[in-house]
């Protein structure tokens, strides 16, 4: 099922991430990785138009061995799940590649430009983020080739019921924004599903062969390492869906600052900060010429260590500017949320503009991230070499009978 | 088909190890450091443009310093980093574009203009290309609809596509049985075989 869509998206996948290239450093769009002064555009051009020639060719030839007969028993089972999934990740993809060469687009029909930036992004993803989310948790409770009234009754009622407490919760302790409400309810939802399949598989183990549930989980994952792998990634993907609500509750911050001074603000989960100026350093070191400035920081009246936020111009052997100046963020991160201190300017000899950015949850992107490349390693670990060596039934198989060949050993 | 031992694949995570480690720079590094160009900054003098207009009678500013930054990340900075220009001017040391279209702002907010007739202000004078996102309408709905309309369509080819493949599965009872050539004995052996390895 699905062989000529399943490589018609490894092939689309790998000549968008060619394309993406070229149009960047093509510079056909504006882009800071474009290499504009450069002729690599004609040759990635060259290239993509050879790779889809190439793969057409590989594809079409191969259509017969791609060919399946393809069933499908109800539009509510888990197989058609999977391939609404698919169209909404799709859909994704399409929505992004749309609204990078819309601007062309544009300008081709309209003779204007525009820019479309993240805002853009946001009012066309979000809403297909949360459809994805859903998904995700709907899918594994749909049942294999046929769903029942009954059966999804059984399975949808405590998900379901898990992500409204859920819902309401959030919105009881103050999530407000519905893009950020809508994440935590759906992403309740997938837990719950994620929960319930490994509650019941252990429980399937426990009361067929007797064993505890500690030994029954690990076994139940091996056994079944696509599916329950599946879940882990799942799980993975609702951290990161978490970690992107939680962009609802960032705060920014400008603040100005003498050596010495101080200034107090406060984050979304209520702490109060105080940052105490340190004063202006300037120095060279290596090959760059660094403007720092040191932050001695408290949080909630405690001391909370120093940041430091640097701005960078590297220069030549004959001490020429080289590139323009880098900023280097200041970075206090914890599972909570990451403080970053951008140093923005500075003003005479040791006034300092500097922009302090609450970004919560930042570090759940990368344990989402973890998590997914976790339920990946499960999926994909080989079969144990024993059970791969049965070759089927036939050495219990003896003939009962005369005139049957004895097939053991065969 | 190629199966891959678990000597094989325990034996080959460590050689994609080594080629991510290979990799010129690291995630973590990546992340903290931010090179907000590659090539030559724009100059104030090319790209600036004045966007001023007279001060409202009895202006006084409507808008709160929170309200300006927001509109501020609404204006696309001119200088080519491709940035807001409030993300531009607090992040970017060497910008001389974002501080003279902040500035311009706040001549604007203290005339006593509100955010949609600074935005036409500076639309005015850039045209479109400085608000960070299209307008809402004309052919840039095209734009914001596009995916939405596609991803209706790929449904419906979904759809379709389910219905067929939902035909093709023979009603139940048509199945023909093939007659087996196998004693009861055969058979039963046969069964608990597959249930003893099942």
């Amino acid at each position: 099922m699905l062989r000529k869509w399943n490589v018609t998206l490894v092939v689309s996948a790998f000549l968008l991430a060619i394309f993406g290239t070229f149009i960047t450093r093509s510079g056909v769009i504006s882009s800071v990785h474009s290499f504009a002064q450069s002729p690599v555009g004609k040759w990635f051009a060259g290239f993509l138009v050879a790779a889809i020639a190439v793969t057409a060719y590989l594809v079409s030839t191969r259509l017969k061995d791609l060919r399946s007969n393809a069933e499908l028993e109800s539009m509510v089972s888990r197989e058609a799940a999977f391939l609404y999934n698919n169209l909404v990740l799709v859909g994704i993809a399409f929505s992004v590649l749309w609204g990078t060469l819309f601007p062309i687009i544009s300008e081709a029909v309209r003779g204007n430009k525009i820019t479309v930036g993240p805002p853009f992004f946001n009012t066309v993803n979000i809403p297909l983020g949360l459809l994805l989310l859903l998904l995700t948790g709907i899918g594994p409770l749909i049942a294999w080739r046929r769903a029942s009234v009954a059966n999804l009754k059984r399975q949808f009622l405590i998900p379901t019921a898990s992500a409204a407490t859920a819902g309401i919760l959030f919105f009881a302790f103050g999530v407000h924004d519905l893009a950020a409400l809508l994440s935590y309810t759906f992403g309740a939802l997938v837990l719950a599903t994620i929960l319930q399949e490994f509650y019941k598989g252990v429980n399937a183990r426990h009361r067929m062969y007797g064993e505890g549930r500690l030994i029954a989980l690990p076994r139940l994952i091996a056994r079944n390492r696509r599916r329950y792998g599946g879940y882990i990634v799942h799980a993975g993907v609702v951290v990161v869906f978490a970690a992107f609500a939680g962009l609802a509750f960032k705060r920014e911050f400008d603040l100005t600052l003498n050596a010495g001074d101080t200034k107090t603000v406060t984050d979304a989960w209520g702490h109060r900060w105080t940052f105490l100026s340190q004063g202006i350093s300037r120095y060279n070191v290596l090959n760059r010429e660094v403007t720092a400035i040191a932050l001695d920081v408290t949080r909630d009246g405690k001391p909370a260590g120093v940041i430091t936020s640097e701005k960078r111009q590297h220069v030549d052997s004959r001490g020429a500017p080289t590139f323009e100046p880098s900023t280097e963020v200041g970075i206090q991160g914890s599972f909570k949320q990451d403080v970053y201190v951008v140093l923005a300017g500075v003003r005479g000899a040791d006034g300092a503009e500097i922009r302090v950015t609450f970004n919560p949850l930042v570090r759940w992107v990368w344990l989402g991230g973890a998590l997914m490349a976790l339920g990946g390693l499960v999926v994909m670990w080989p079969a144990a070499d024993r059970l791969r060596a049965q070759a089927g039934y036939a050495a219990v198989l003896k003939p009962q009978r005369a005139g049957v060949p004895d097939l053991v050993g065969a | 088909m190629t199966v891959i031992s678990r000597r094989e694949f325990v034996l080959g995570l460590p050689i994609v190890g080594l080629v991510a480690a290979a990799s010129p720079r690291g995630v973590l590094g990546a992340q903290a450091v931010v090179q907000t160009f590659n090539g030559p900054m724009a100059d104030a003098n090319e790209v600036y443009r004045p966007v001023t207009l007279p001060p409202k009678a009895n202006a006084s500013a409507a808008m709160t310093d929170a309200q300006r930054d927001e509109l501020e990340h609404q204006i696309h900075c001119q200088c080519g980093c491709n940035l807001d220009v409030y993300t531009c001017r607090t992040t970017d040391f060497a910008c001389s574009v974002s501080p003279s279209m902040h500035a311009d702002v706040m001549g604007l907010v203290s005339g006593g203009y509100g955010a949609k007739e600074i935005l036409a202000a500076f639309k005015a004078v850039y045209g479109e290309k400085v608000l960070m996102a299209p307008t809402k309408s004309g052919f840039n709905l095209v734009g914001y609809t596009m995916p939405f309309v596609a991803l209706g369509a790929g449904a419906v080819i979904v759809g379709g596509l389910l219905k067929r493949w939902k035909s093709r599965v023979p009603a139940a009872g048509v199945v023909a049985s093939h007659p087996v050539n196998a004693t009861e004995g055969e058979l039963a052996a046969l069964d608990e075989a597959v249930r003893r390895d099942a």
